[in-house]
């Protein structure tokens, strides 16, 4: 006898897996449960979010992006460098600005240069973390007047109700990547192109076009992400990004976005960077040790990777 | 050529009961088959018959949910590719395992190099060229073991393939739709070094879709059809008819529907174009209506034409008229706005993307068309896609399905269906019944003909002289990048053909 | 094409270069002093204000300087090379501060067997051979932590150290120094994580701690970003300020702001510049034979809170802002 309804693992094994994970870090301590801990939890999971999502668009276009991480610390930088001269709001603006230009740059190079994403992200990591690095000479930017302060800390640590701010952002941006992905010529056409670039190419797709806007989404992303981080911290760290970028291909694959192309999504990338955020905050708050709790992640991460390894070869 | 299998000694491998399961198909039905030492066995099915779910499982690949496979009357189960190797099953695949950036030697040595020295042991590269240039000679083919597999030609490949299988040492040689990309002076070569094979006390395995070849080169042949084990039966004592038959479960009256139909005005023409190491000076034209065959061998830069009046190949003279003007074609995209559509000849690499599904395929060259006021329309592109499924008779659950799960014959039903999505008025169709059986050639036939019917022009490549002979209302033959010679319908024979293009 | 472009990028690469060769040769003089300073990672703040130091005193004493950057801990081959050409030329004498404890030893060996004259800054290469030292202590660093925190929790409480990066001995040496102090006082109980030294880092940890431990009372930081972080999550929590006591590393202008409006309680300082300063005259002495005995010099440390904020010499720990390499 067979159950009439089957349940493709495939995709349901993570999300199950996900609340099994929710009830017993609750079970071990009632306090992860709690408001107050979801709240920040979720804050976090909305700045990961973002990072993750613009991974999964270079992915998903068979590249890779690993200059996100430097991006963000350019533009915690840049941030509040531009906020010092222009006023929180077009400070903030310009910050974010000077984020996604470096992805561009990054798209101009893979399109038109023909460097694989692999260099060209590379090169980019370490242009621009050499750029800030002699630009603040290594010292966090702070002292920002009370009223930018107060303004550019609304963004990453103000609440609108019960919901922190860059998780109403997270929602809403969610919600037009989704739509960008599924009902754009743009979206399906990095499909085609991740999945198949010289079909593609006789298919008669703008392959150059597509490649430099897919890169300058995912640095628009993660400049997104830094930016509610940095306003959240109300500093600029110049090596804000550094930890970042493993964990935004980490939370990519994880969420079954496929390293070799063409498959995955926004709802990909938002279970990974669930669970990702959730299993570190669940391990903190149950007082696993620092060692332990970053040996679990890695774990995790390899293991999702290898999935998706072995699901592309059968 | 005299025949014999000692089929009194017992056969090197059986299937017994093989059934195959796949979400929502079984794929294989209580397949029994054996296979002998010294015979060629050919194996025939119509698209989706099982035929690759067969050898899949005899190179390891999928475990069978039922039945047993005996080895020299052992039983065994082969779980994956390296076991099968071991067991001596050799397998060369339609499309290729090489790795185009290595050279000859090295890829038919792959992961087995021979060593040299005791304590620090290195590759003995000069051994390795040795044997393969031993090899080579054996199969007649003038290769240098040192040359890049990317730089040589596909017909080397499948040589290539071969001695690989050659160089194991293999009891069980699998060849998988060996022939398709190969001349007929390459074909002959082959067929007498399978024969010698046969003397070796190989165990051929051989899976076509050309049904002429069973009689000229198999022993015995087995007849798959929807996963059902229909029949073996000895080469002497089957008549082709008998095959077909066997395979599509019916009688076949005729393999070339062509009929005679109006033809219009000419759509489009090629006025001395020309493309640097590719082709000179090509003219032709062609009329609303009319099905245009281009006949040569492999190497007559025929695909090379077609990609170049595609906008996908850069030309240095020439031009192009299309519907009474004259045309440029920078890229591909210029040409489908045109309407121009084509079927390329390699669909794995150029047409096809293999994880996505059966409606974004069809889909994908066309996408504007499906654009509404909030951007692309799911509903519209299920809707038109169905439609293309249902038309095009393409065997798939459903249009959500991934193209790289359906059979070799009902991809090229979809890559056809791609091409006929933006509403081209001239299709190229680069060899369109390349690797697909009898049953979906005879529905690739029809389409075409219904699509001339509709007005529409067709230019078809092909390397099948019958096939051209059957279908083309006209024929260009090319040879080495020129157009060497035109025949009308009723001028045309096989021999004319083939001067013109030797 | 492309193998071209590639050959010309790196014969443009090569010009530079020999070009950037040539002008670091060019600046030598012959009767000056001639001194070299050797840091690990020249873009870290500390070590930006430790070149100030260094650069000032040189001038004062009439030494000509030569500045090596190894460009991040992980460069030891880079740095060894680095000594090595200083050998060849013959500098007058070294300050160093290695980027590898053990990996530095054979070429420190070499530069001591050779009599050039070499004083350790702050960063120890593990030589068994006698060497001049200029060290901070780390231990004692932390353990001026404990000792504020223990005094203001009047011997009870929980509390979080972020002693940073698990790999660097200067924050292993810290943490060992909260802790030996800390385990004398039964009513302490600490709970350590380490993590990398970011912002991010330091509040998200601090936001879980939070949650599991609800009664923690105080947080002890071994780096000006991880402080930063730290005390974000505290005003996130909904703590009023000074319920939860905040102690960190060093000052810069945001701790400086924290530490004005009450969120920041403690920090702990050592003046870093002029310890550059004292590296320098240990080795002009040495090298002029004032100084003899192998010598081990300790700096000192102290801590300052809101009420000694306008009361305590900066001379020694802070830069003039219009001095920027």
């Amino acid at each position: 006898m067979k159950l009439p309804v089957r349940i493709d693992w495939s995709k349901f094994g993570l999300p199950a897996a996900f609340f099994v994970m929710l009830i017993i870090f609750t079970v071990i301590n009632p306090a992860f449960f709690s408001a107050r801990n979801m709240i920040q939890t979720t804050r976090q999971g909305a700045i990961l979010f973002l990072i993750v999502s613009g991974q999964t668009f270079a992915l998903l276009a068979r590249g890779i992006d690993l200059s996100q991480g430097s991006v963000m610390s350019l533009v915690s930088i840049a941030t509040i460098s531009s906020i010092y001269v222009l006023g929180a709001y077009a400070g903030s603006i310009a910050g974010i600005l000077f984020g996604a230009m470096c992805g561009f740059i990054n798209g101009m190079l893979i399109a038109f240069l023909g460097i694989p994403p692999i260099l060209a992200t590379l090169g980019m990591l370490f242009v621009v973390s050499g750029v800030e690095l002699v630009y603040t000479g290594g010292v966090t930017l702070t002292n920002l007047s009370d009223i930018d302060q107060g303004r550019l800390f609304w963004f990453g640590g103000g609440m609108i109700g019960p919901v922190p701010v860059p998780v109403i952002f997270a929602i809403i941006i969610g919600f037009l990547l989704y739509y960008i992905l599924k009902y754009t010529l743009f979206g399906r056409q990095i499909y085609l192109i991740g999945t198949n670039a010289d079909a593609s190419s006789l298919a008669g797709l703008p392959i150059k076009r597509v490649i430099v806007l897919v890169y300058t989404v995912s640095a628009l992303l993660a400049s997104l992400g830094a930016f509610f981080l940095t306003a959240r911290l109300s500093m600029g760290f110049p090596q804000l990004g550094e930890a970042w970028l493993v964990l935004a291909i980490g939370g990519a694959v994880l969420g079954g976005t496929s390293v070799f192309g063409g498959k995955g999504g926004v709802w990909e990338a938002l279970l990974g960077c669930l669970v990702i955020v959730f299993l570190d905050n669940g391990l903190i708050v149950s007082g696993v040790s620092t060692f332990a709790r970053e040996a679990i992640i890695g774990v995790v991460i390899i293991v999702a990777c290898l999935g998706s390894v072995i699901k592309r070869r059968v | 050529m005299e025949r014999r299998v000692k089929l009194s000694q017992s056969p090197i491998l059986s299937f017994k009961g093989i059934t195959k399961r796949f979400p929502g198909v079984v794929a294989l039905r209580g397949v029994d088959f054996d296979l002998y030492e010294g015979e060629v066995h050919v194996l025939v099915g119509a698209n989706g018959a099982g035929k690759s779910t067969l050898v899949k499982i005899l190179a390891g690949v999928y475990q069978p949910d039922e039945g047993e496979i005996f080895f020299n009357d052992k039983r065994a189960i082969i779980r994956n590719a390296e076991q099968a190797r071991r067991m001596g099953i050799s397998i060369v695949y339609q499309n290729f395992n090489l790795i185009n950036k290595m050279d000859v030697g090295q890829n038919i040595f792959l992961n087995r190099e021979p060593t040299v020295g005791k304590i620090v042991r290195r590759v003995d590269w000069s051994r390795i060229y040795r044997e393969t240039s031993a090899i080579l000679k054996r199969l007649h083919v003038h290769i240098d073991p040192k040359s890049l597999v990317g730089d040589l030609p596909v017909a080397d490949h499948q040589m290539i393939e071969i001695a690989k299988a050659l160089a194991m040492q293999s009891r069980i040689l699998v060849l998988d739709e060996p022939t398709s990309s190969l001349s007929e002076q390459e074909i002959e070569d082959l067929f007498h070094r399978i024969s010698s094979l046969r003397e070796e006390g190989v165990a051929v395995l051989y899976i076509s879709h050309r049904l002429e070849e069973i009689k000229r080169i198999g022993d015995r042949v087995t007849v798959l059809r929807d996963g059902e084990y229909v029949g073996s039966e000895s080469i002497e004592k089957i008549s082709l008819e008998k095959v077909i038959k066997m395979m599509l479960g019916r009688e076949v009256e005729k393999i070339y529907p062509w009929k005679p139909r109006p033809v219009g005005e000419v759509v489009l023409s090629v006025e001395g174009l020309g493309s640097r190491g590719a082709f000179e000076n090509v003219s032709f034209s062609l009329r609303k209506g009319e099905i245009l065959g281009i006949s040569g061998l492999v190497g007559a830069r025929r695909t090379e034409l077609a990609l170049a009046i595609f906008g996908a190949l850069p030309t240095h003279s020439g031009r192009l008229i299309y519907k009474g003007k004259a045309a440029r074609f920078n890229n591909p995209g210029d040409a489908i706005a045109a309407g121009i559509g084509l079927l390329p000849e390699d669909k794995a690499r150029y047409g096809m993307f293999p994880i996505l599904s059966v409606a974004h395929n069809i889909t994908s060259a066309g996408l504007s068309l499906l654009v509404r006021r909030f951007g692309l329309n799911p509903r519209l592109e299920r809707n038109i896609t169905e439609e293309y499924v249902r038309k095009l008779n393409v065997r798939t659950p459903s249009v959500k399905t991934e193209i790289q799960s359906l059979s070799g014959g009902n991809q090229q039903k979809i890559m056809l269906a791609k091409s006929l999505f933006t509403n081209s008025e001239v299709l190229i169709f680069d060899e369109p019944t390349k690797g697909i059986d009898v049953g979906a050639k005879e529905e690739i036939y029809n389409l075409m003909l219904e699509l001339a019917g509709e007005g529409r022009g067709i230019i078809m490549i092909s390397s099948e002289i019958p096939e051209v002979l059957g279908m083309s209302d006209r024929i260009l033959v090319m040879k080495e990048g020129r157009i060497t010679a035109e025949f009308d319908r009723e001028n045309a024979t096989q021999e004319k053909i083939l001067e013109a293009a030797l | 094409m492309k193998k071209k472009t590639a050959f010309l990028a790196g014969v443009l690469v090569i010009c530079f270069a020999l070009v950037f060769s040539l002008i670091g040769n060019t600046q030598v003089s012959a009767k000056q002093l001639e001194i070299a300073v050797l840091v690990p990672n020249g873009v870290d703040p500390y070590f930006t204000a430790k070149r100030y130091g260094y650069e000032t005193e040189c001038e004062k004493l009439g030494v000509k300087m030569l500045f090596y950057d190894a460009g991040g801990y992980a460069n030891v081959n880079k740095q060894i090379g680095q000594l090595e050409d200083l050998m060849q030329r013959g500098i007058d004498g070294i300050i160093l501060g290695a980027t590898s404890a053990k990996g530095t030893v054979p070429v420190v060996d070499k530069i001591i067997s050779k009599r050039i004259p070499l004083v350790i800054d702050n960063l120890d290469s593990f030589t068994k051979k006698p060497v001049l030292r200029i060290m901070k202590n780390g231990v004692l660093v932390g353990q001026l932590r404990a000792v504020y925190i223990v005094e203001h929790l009047k011997g009870k409480g929980t509390v979080l150290v972020l002693p940073g990066p698990s790999a660097v001995s200067l924050c292993q040496d810290e943490h060992r120094g909260f802790v030996t102090y800390a385990k004398h006082f039964p009513g302490i109980k600490v709970i350590t994580e380490w993590t990398p030294s970011s912002p991010d880092a330091g509040m998200k940890t601090v936001e879980g701690i939070l949650q599991a431990h609800p009664d923690l009372k105080a947080v002890a930081c071994f780096s000006p970003p991880l402080t930063v972080g730290a005390v974000r999550a505290v005003q996130a929590s909904g703590a009023r300020k000074g319920d939860i006591i905040v102690v960190g590393q060093m000052l810069d202008a945001g701790m400086e702001t924290l530490m004005r409006k009450g969120w920041l309680q403690a920090t702990v300082m050592c003046d870093h510049i002029e310890m550059a300063r004292e590296a320098v005259r240990m080795l002009v002495k040495e090298i002029k034979g004032e100084l003899k005995p192998p010598l081990y010099h300790q700096i000192d440390h102290y801590l300052i809170t809101k009420d000694t904020l306008d009361r305590f010499d900066r001379k020694g720990s802070t830069y003039p802002k219009e001095w920027r390499k």
